[in-house]
């Protein structure tokens, strides 16, 4: 029995009525077209918190495309008349800026260079900028007031980032000094003010653009306590704050052409200034001279502060796993694979474990009863295995892939820099899934310190997650574990390529296992038993032939060799596994 | 700035509607299309006022083109400006107006294009508002302190110069932050070297 809901009062049930009659106003502000689904009305601070909203009055879930509002911190704030123009101000936030989830994470990334040192104060930038586009298209467009606003949350502060703000306003809506910025005004705060205010709208249609030098503009106000007051003014107000929780943006691992270029103080944009000689050409908007350059890539580390500053609660690791996901996607090869004979009749042949990443029809949920009748799945499940009978339609048939990464001490962390290793092994690792492989992925480093995923599998991200795992300890290869995987493989079991990323460390493999048999002749029994071939991958900075190991693995046992240390070999190597053959070997 | 004159809106607008004409090339030398003195001359005589002076027909005649090009031409929508009808109902501003064109706009001629009095808004209403402080006016609706302040604010010799020293508090800042970076790069140098 649950407690009973309390009960709402009278008041801000009126209050829930205005704003809602205000909603289709608000709405045909921005366009009569305008669609948006009704705010979630939230009675109490608890009902917020459950949307996810806490300390502000209103947010906005760009995930959903939700605004939320708190009424009764509404009401505590004595904003109640405002219904028009805050409801107004949240729908600007989802059909003009941010808009979407993608370009608010490129909006943070922009902005992100224009703060050196205060990068996680880029959220709060980014809210200033977003709210003074919106507000001010409010303004001059609808014809809101949205200074009223700011007068009624009443601040004396004479906080300098928080007096710079209003006094952008103040130039902006023609109020006289001193209406809403109550701090000293110094010749620079005023020249920033008047840049700030250029520069809304200057960049008013193309926001992204300009939005790395507005956080230029905000960097000196920042540097002393993190506008920690601003913030604080602000805290009613932070409505994009979480906005991206539960989503995830995409195309963010390249940065735009000319995003790091751009974030300069806009005292330094002789459009924005004005300083300098008359001219003919006209004083706003973009230079069509600077030509941005193309985009290069960002490294995993500042791919996960950027998702985070969104309100994405990842870890380092989370972050690196999306990150190569979204850099191997558009260059996954095709996977070595056989024809077959197709089935024409389905056999029964026996059970096999279900695990999590596969696909959940395959499941037999009444043998997986009768074997365990609690369910824990991926442990108690089982699933059919259909044998077949020859036909005359052919089939393709993938390889499987068993995947070995050296994480030692000598190779490079993936989650903080690109490693071109870690990525040509996700490449190689989704290729291989999205053919319909089955992938055993190990992350080795010191003896006995080693995660894998104990099988063949087909979940993609506890591959990724063991790819882009990192231990930073001593160098042991876990010849036990490719001794293990094949030492029981008949001819019928599908064949495997076996792939080991590392540095000179992969000598290891060669090295006796802990019963003192050879690695040697693991390695020659894993590579036949395997019949899929196997490939070293391999951070080398000199010629590899120059390494009696390897030269030996290579001529003796038939194991390809490649380095790949720069992106250029990395497609070159991409190209040649492309050309795989099926049994390891290049095609003619 | 005592009295009352013209809503601004109405006079910002005029300068938005500005015609051609009033863009066309002022005549320098041989070169150009509009005779600038003889604008000048009928606008005074509109205002009720004298008529031009030698000395003040020549000022409108020079013969730098490279240095008198922007200014002629701000005085060409000036001159547009000032025919407007509220100006003419007055007759008294002849005398002004006169003054204002030909030593008013010089110094704001040399920091902005003056199609930019034109085309931009701030621009625009900057150049009513020294019209009016010229005459006496303020706009219609405004207090004294109002029309002063946002004249200060919209003032391109006094923004330039908060945007210079905008530009100055940056340089330093920028340099402090490129100290403290290589503070910190050889503190980290020194601390890698002693591991």
């Amino acid at each position: 029995m649950t407690a009973p809901a309390p009960a709402v009062s009278p008041e801000l049930t009126t209050l829930r009525d205005a704003w809602r009659g205000e909603w289709p106003t608000a709405l045909g502000l921005w366009s009569k077209f305008t669609r948006l689904g009704e705010p979630r009305w939230c009675f109490t601070d608890e009902e917020a918190e459950a949307e996810g909203l806490s300390g502000s009055f209103a947010m906005i879930r760009l995930t959903d495309q939700a605004v939320v509002v708190n009424l009764a911190l509404v009401q505590a704030s004595q904003l109640e008349r405002f219904g028009r123009e805050i409801l107004a101000h949240e729908i600007g936030h989802h059909v003009y800026t941010p808009a979407d989830l993608d370009d608010y994470a490129r909006l943070i990334a922009r902005m992100r260079w224009g703060l050196p040192t205060k990068e996680h104060l880029a959220p709060l930038v980014s809210n200033l900028y977003t709210d003074l586009l919106i507000n001010d298209r409010l303004h001059r467009i609808a014809g809101l007031s949205m200074a009223a606003v700011y007068l009624a949350l009443g601040s004396d502060s004479t906080d300098p980032l928080w007096t710079l703000y209003m006094r952008i306003y103040e130039i902006l809506w023609r109020l006289q000094t001193g209406t809403l910025a109550k701090g000293e005004i110094t010749d620079a705060l005023q020249g920033d003010a008047h840049l700030g205010a250029r520069l809304i709208r200057s960049y008013a249609r193309d926001w992204l653009d300009g939005s790395g030098k507005f956080a230029a503009l905000c960097l000196p106000y920042l540097l002393e306590n993190d506008g920690q007051a601003t913030q604080d003014l602000l805290k009613g107000w932070r409505d994009t704050q979480n906005a991206g929780a539960g989503g995830m943006p995409h195309g963010l691992t390249e940065m735009d052409p000319g995003e790091r270029e751009s974030a300069q103080h806009p005292s330094l944009d002789p459009e924005l200034s004005g300083l300098g000689q008359p001219s003919d050409k006209p004083a706003a908007g973009r230079s069509p001279s600077a030509a941005p350059v193309a985009g290069q890539g960002r490294q995993p580390f500042q791919f996960g502060e950027i998702l985070r500053a969104l309100g994405l609660p990842l870890s380092e690791h989370e972050a690196a796993i999306r990150y190569y996901r979204e850099r191997a996607g558009p260059y996954l090869v095709p996977f070595p694979s056989r024809l077959r004979p197709e089935s024409t009749e389905p056999l029964p042949e026996g059970l096999e474990p279900w695990d999590i990443g596969a696909p959940l029809e395959e499941a037999d949920w009444t043998e997986s009863v009768m074997l365990s009748p609690t369910i824990i799945p991926g442990m108690t499940t089982v699933q059919r295995v259909w044998g077949t009978t020859e036909g005359s339609q052919p089939k393709r048939e993938p390889l499987d892939l068993d995947l070995y990464v050296d994480s030692s001490g000598s190779m490079p962390n993936p989650q903080v820099n690109l490693s071109y290793l870690t990525l040509a092994g996700a490449i190689v690792a989704l290729s291989a899934l999205r053919a319909g492989s089955r992938v055993q992925a190990t992350l080795w480093s010191g003896a006995r310190q080693f995660m894998t995923t104990a099988g063949f599998i087909t979940d993609q991200h506890r591959i990724l997650e063991i790819l882009t795992g990192f231990f930073g300890g001593a160098t042991a290869f876990p010849v036990h574990v490719l001794r293990d995987t094949f030492k029981d493989r008949t001819p019928s079991d599908r064949p495997a390529h076996v792939l080991v990323i590392s540095d000179d460390g992969v000598t290891t493999m060669f090295d006796k296992d802990e019963h003192g048999a050879s690695g040697w002749d693991v390695a020659r029994m894993a590579l036949e038993r395997a019949r899929g071939g196997g490939t070293l991958l391999l951070n080398l900075y000199g010629d590899w032939q120059a390494n009696a190991d390897l030269l030996r693995a290579n001529t003796e046992q038939g194991w390809n060799v490649h380095a790949v240390r720069s992106w250029e070999e990395l497609v070159a190597f991409a190209r040649w596994f492309s050309r795989l053959k099926y049994g390891g070997r290049e095609a003619q | 700035m005592e009295l009352e004159g013209p809503p601004l809106e109405a006079l910002t607008r005029r300068l938005a509607e500005c015609p051609a004409d009033f863009m066309a090339e002022p005549r320098v030398g041989a070169l150009g299309q509009v005779a600038v003195a003889a604008v000048v001359a009928d606008l005074l005589r509109d205002l009720g006022g004298p008529p031009l002076t030698h000395a003040q027909r020549d000022s409108f005649q020079p013969a730098d083109a490279k240095r008198y090009r922007n200014w002629l031409q701000l005085v060409l929508i000036a001159a547009w400006l000032l025919h407007d009808p509220w100006f003419q109902s007055q007759t008294r501003f002849g005398a002004a107006a006169g003054d204002f064109l030909t030593g008013g706009l010089a110094q704001i001629s040399a920091l902005t294009p003056a199609a930019s009095f034109v085309s931009d808004p701030d621009r625009r209403e900057e150049l009513v508002r020294l019209v009016l402080r010229e005459f006496g006016l303020r706009p219609a609706g405004e207090s004294l302190a109002q029309a002063q302040d946002r004249l200060t604010t919209l003032s391109t010799v006094e923004r330039q110069r908060v945007i210079a020293a905008a530009q100055k508090a940056e340089e330093r800042a920028r340099a402090v932050r490129a100290a403290m970076e290589k503070q910190a790069a050889e503190e980290a140098a020194a601390q890698y070297s002693r591991e």
